[in-house]
């Protein structure tokens, strides 16, 4: 060939022209999981169904294996028996059961012991040799954030992710993904990330807010911006408020070891809530991928208004739950519940207005609240519409009518419903506000599929969009701290709310004086 | 009172719920009636108030009545029993109101008929059934030409319609008449005969490929998806531009199937090559770098005439001679290599069967360009096959 063929054909080839736009679909690679706190509760509940229901929707590779880890001294037989209630929960028949039950082995070890890593690391090696996989490793830490630290330092003095080049698509690959909460403050936030990145580059680092991975979530971004009607109206010229709301239930569930030392602020506020006002308050990001999506919600986490102390005082509500009844049930209050401090300053519920300071936003209310033992389990979204200037119908007696108020339902009942005023049949002139509903189950004949599912396939896709990068986790540190440290200093007091109920009094004090409540979920 | 849910199917856990009455002249007011009542009746029987016996065999309660779109399927008795099990899958991804049109059935002279029922469904977290309506007409073929009419008559306004059009052989008039109504029109030329194929890709030349679409390009995703991932390696993308033989085996005699045709065509059109002619080892195309030889073999007998391996051969400098071979249903692919170095691995072969493609391809919106050039190349690559044989 001579070097001007060379010279024509080099610069065509250096783009892929296979890769065109309808090939976007990946091939998970092939790759081993390895899930320390493979005991617990987060293995069996979402982690252990949602890998079976990858394989068997077959969008794993057909090698992949899972290795747990934990304390308990069990063999391969035996943490696959344990596995075997929670993967036949999930549907699988008896042959599917044979077939997944073969990806899984298992390692037992306490997390401090060295020696218990390179055991991990020679089980590693050998199902990899004898799976025929190259050598790619997903490391999840399913385990108490307290943990995490420990698990970095051994994974790197066991060389387990030493083979994982750092550099943008090496092969093989080493990611890790870690569960939320990422740090206890921002201080401890940048030492567990200064840690992290002593063995992992950033872009090897999946935070895992398991919000992000639910199909409602993923919605805001494409309602708001895959629609001509919407976006145009989101702003601060029709928006008037903004309401977020993640109500549970749920009291703590046996988890008062942790939940007592973090509260709401720590385990709701500060990951899940902060992900949903961002997604819903960020500009349009010039793509959608992953670097450009995560900038723009860095972006509205840095316009965040730092709050001072009297405007803790007066912005936030701390509250606890106490004794009351759910469902016709009576439960307990927050301090009988087992392992919590008789006299615990911890809050189960917390509520803020919060400002975002920038162009769109500029005078537009964001109320968050989020809280446990509440009435019942609501996460929704509602963006409440200004009044039209002129009250066209005042002559006829509607002089106020109902806003126009969209909600994005995250759960349960996923959907989005919108409301307005329509007249109501009959001579008069009366106007009442009615719905126009979407739901996910009546339109797809399905339910969403679980948000782990999502998380984890983009992890081994090396897809991480739909996780929290570093910037954005210090950041809405950085806002909570703020909260905190007034807190700290008793400002506002702590208050109590009977289980059961929408929250304490104080709640609705927040939002009174701007002429407002909270909607009814 | 003739219970609503019965007949357990045993198609992916599908259901049948019958509406009493069974088939009767067409009339549009009528059905929608009957299709109101069939709700109200279901969702009695499906609640806790219902009597044991008639409640449905996932002992839920709820019945889901969901729809995302018309789905319209002209069905002759041929095509009927294959497409049934298909059509519950499909409605089970993509609920819809099905009309099933069966021509052939109704005695002569009995006109057009019709009834109603739905297409159900598990909901996979537990809680009852989802359900998508089914209409059937059917129709003597003196009465084909009123099809057109009863159907439109029966749409769901503002759902987008889906034209099924399976029925091998195109320009059936009264199937022609439902094309201007589809928003989407879905063929497969892999049921058309054999030299016939070209014609449904100049459907999609006419109408546009946002409205028609090819199953038998669907069916070829997983192997563009390995394609293209085997070039995104640096070290094999330099050896696209040194092509030099490209050999195809499928499945069973004959002539090679349409996703033979469209994957020569796909690597023809991305890759710039211009069908030039023949010789005895096969089609000869000109890159921009030299000449390439596409050589396609059958052999040996499979299920059909089914793609199961593509070969391809680049010269130096970017020597490289890489072979890709599937068989059947299965979900991995085995990927070997004897240049630029000795190797062998397997990987991810996201089969995807006949129901699962429809719905893939009802979830494209876009102008497909990449298949009508590819459609395009591979329709003149046909045209020197013939002069060869």
């Amino acid at each position: 060939m001579s070097a001007r063929a060379l010279l024509a054909v080099a610069p065509e080839t250096r783009v892929n022209p296979l890769r065109e736009e309808s090939v976007t679909l990946k091939a998970a690679d092939p790759c081993t999981f390895v899930v320390f706190g493979a005991s617990g509760d987060l293995t069996h509940r979402k982690l252990i169904p949602a890998l079976f229901r990858l394989s068997k929707q077959k969008l794993l590779h057909p090698q992949t294996a899972i290795i747990g880890f934990a304390r308990r001294e069990w063999t391969d037989e035996q943490f696959r028996e344990e596995m075997k209630h929670t993967v036949e929960n999930a549907g699988a028949t008896a042959s599917e059961w044979d077939r997944f039950a073969k990806s899984l082995f298992y390692q037992t070890g306490v997390f401090e012991d060295h020696a218990a890593f390179r055991a991990l690391g020679q089980l590693l090696s050998k199902v990899e040799e004898e799976r025929g996989l190259p050598g790619n490793r997903i490391f999840h830490f399913a385990t108490p954030p307290s943990e995490y630290a420990t698990l970095i330092r051994n994974i790197g003095s066991a060389g387990l992710a030493k083979r994982a080049l750092r550099e943008e698509n090496a092969v093989p690959w080493a990611r890790v993904i870690i569960e939320k909460p990422f740090g206890h403050d921002l201080q401890s936030a940048r030492e567990l990330n200064a840690l992290v990145h002593t063995v992992f580059a950033e872009r090897q680092v999946y935070r895992i807010d398991h919000y992000l991975g639910k199909e409602t979530v993923q919605n805001i971004l494409v309602f708001r911006l895959g629609n001509g009607i919407f976006e145009p109206l989101w702003n601060n010229r029709y928006v008037e408020q903004v309401q977020i709301t993640v109500a549970e239930s749920v009291g703590i569930e046996g988890r008062a070891a942790y939940f007592d030392s973090a509260g709401t602020s720590r385990d709701i506020f500060q990951n899940h809530m902060m992900q949903l006002l961002t997604l819903t308050a960020m500009e349009p990001p010039p793509r959608f991928d992953a670097d450009s999506v995560r900038d723009e919600k860095a972006k509205v986490l840095r316009t965040l208004h730092p709050m001072t102390r009297e405007e803790v005082a007066r912005d936030t509500v701390r509250a606890q739950y106490q004794a009351g009844a759910l469902g016709g049930t009576p439960v307990p209050g927050y301090c009988e519940e087992p392992g919590v401090k008789l006299r615990s300053q911890t809050e189960t519920y917390m509520a803020a207005r919060i400002h975002v300071d920038n162009w769109r936003w500029s005078g537009v209310p964001f109320y968050l609240r989020a809280g446990k033992r509440l009435a019942r389990r609501s996460t929704e979204i509602a963006i409440v519409f200004r009044q039209p200037p002129y009250a066209l119908f005042r002559s006829a007696g509607c002089e106020s009518l109902e806003a126009n108020v969209l909600r994005l339902r995250i759960q349960p009942d996923e959907g989005i419903s919108l409301s307005f005023g329509s007249k109501s049949p009959g001579q008069a002139l009366h106007i009442d506000p009615v719905q126009m509903d979407f739901y996910y189950l009546t339109a797809f004949g399905q339910d969403p599929p679980d948000a782990y599912e999502r998380l984890l396939l983009d992890c081994n896709l090396g897809d991480s969009t739909l996780f929290a990068r570093r910037d954005e986790v210090e950041l809405a540190w950085e806002f909570v701290d703020g909260i905190q440290n007034a807190w700290r200093s008793g400002v506002p007091p702590l208050v109590k709310y009977p289980a059961g109920t929408w929250g304490p009094p104080e709640a609705d004090g927040l939002l009174a004086p701007d002429g407002r409540g909270w909607y009814r979920l | 009172m003739v219970p609503p849910v019965s007949l357990p199917l045993g198609v992916s856990e599908g259901y049948v719920l019958d509406a009493p009455g069974g088939s009767r002249p067409f009339d549009a007011a009528t059905l929608e009636g009957e299709l109101r009542s069939m709700w109200k009746r279901a969702g009695v029987a499906g609640s806790s108030k219902a009597p044991k016996a008639a409640r449905d065999p996932a002992e839920s309660g709820a019945i889901y009545r969901a729809a995302l779109s018309n789905l319209v399927v002209p069905l002759d008795p041929a095509l009927s029993s294959k497409l049934s099990p298909v059509l519950m899958d499909v409605t089970r991804m993509h609920p819809s109101r099905l009309f099933s049109i069966e021509t052939g059935p109704a005695p002569k002279g009995a006109g057009l008929r019709a009834r109603i029922g739905a297409l159900c469904h598990r909901r996979e977290s537990g809680g009852g059934l989802v359900c998508s309506e089914q209409v059937v007409v059917e129709s003597d073929p003196g009465s084909a030409a009123l099809i057109p009419s009863a159907i439109r008559s029966l749409l769901i306004g503002e759902l987008p319609v889906v034209l099924l059009d399976f029925q091998p052989g195109l320009g059936v008039p009264w199937v022609e008449e439902l094309w201007p109504m589809a928003d989407m029109i879905l063929l497969d030329s892999c049921l058309e005969e054999s030299g016939k194929e070209p014609e449904v890709w100049r459907s999609i030349h006419r109408e546009g490929s946002r409205k028609v679409h090819d199953i038998a390009w669907a069916r070829l995703n997983p192997w563009r998806m390995i394609l293209a991932e085997l070039f995104d390696d640096k070290e094999h993308l330099e050896a696209l531009g040194t092509i030099r033989h490209v050999e195809m085996g499928f499945t069973g005699q004959g002539d090679p199937p349409p996703p033979v045709w469209l994957l020569a065509g796909w690597l023809a059109s991305r890759l710039g090559w211009k069908p030039q002619g023949k010789e005895a080892e096969g089609i000869t195309l000109r890159s921009h770098s030299g000449p390439v030889t596409l050589s396609l073999q059958s052999g040996r007998p499979g299920e059909g005439r089914v793609l199961e391996r593509i070969r391809i051969r680049s010269e130096a400098p970017h020597p490289l001679d890489v072979e890709i071979l599937h068989q059947g249903r299965e979900e991995t692919a085995r990927i070997a290599a004897r240049k630029p170095r000795a190797s062998s691995m397997e990987v991810a072969f996201p089969y995807r069967g006949f129901a699962a493609c429809i719905v893939g391809e009802i979830h494209r919106h876009a102008p497909n360009r990449p298949l009508e050039e590819a459609a395009r190349a591979a329709e003149s690559l046909i045209q020197l096959w013939g002069r060869r044989s």
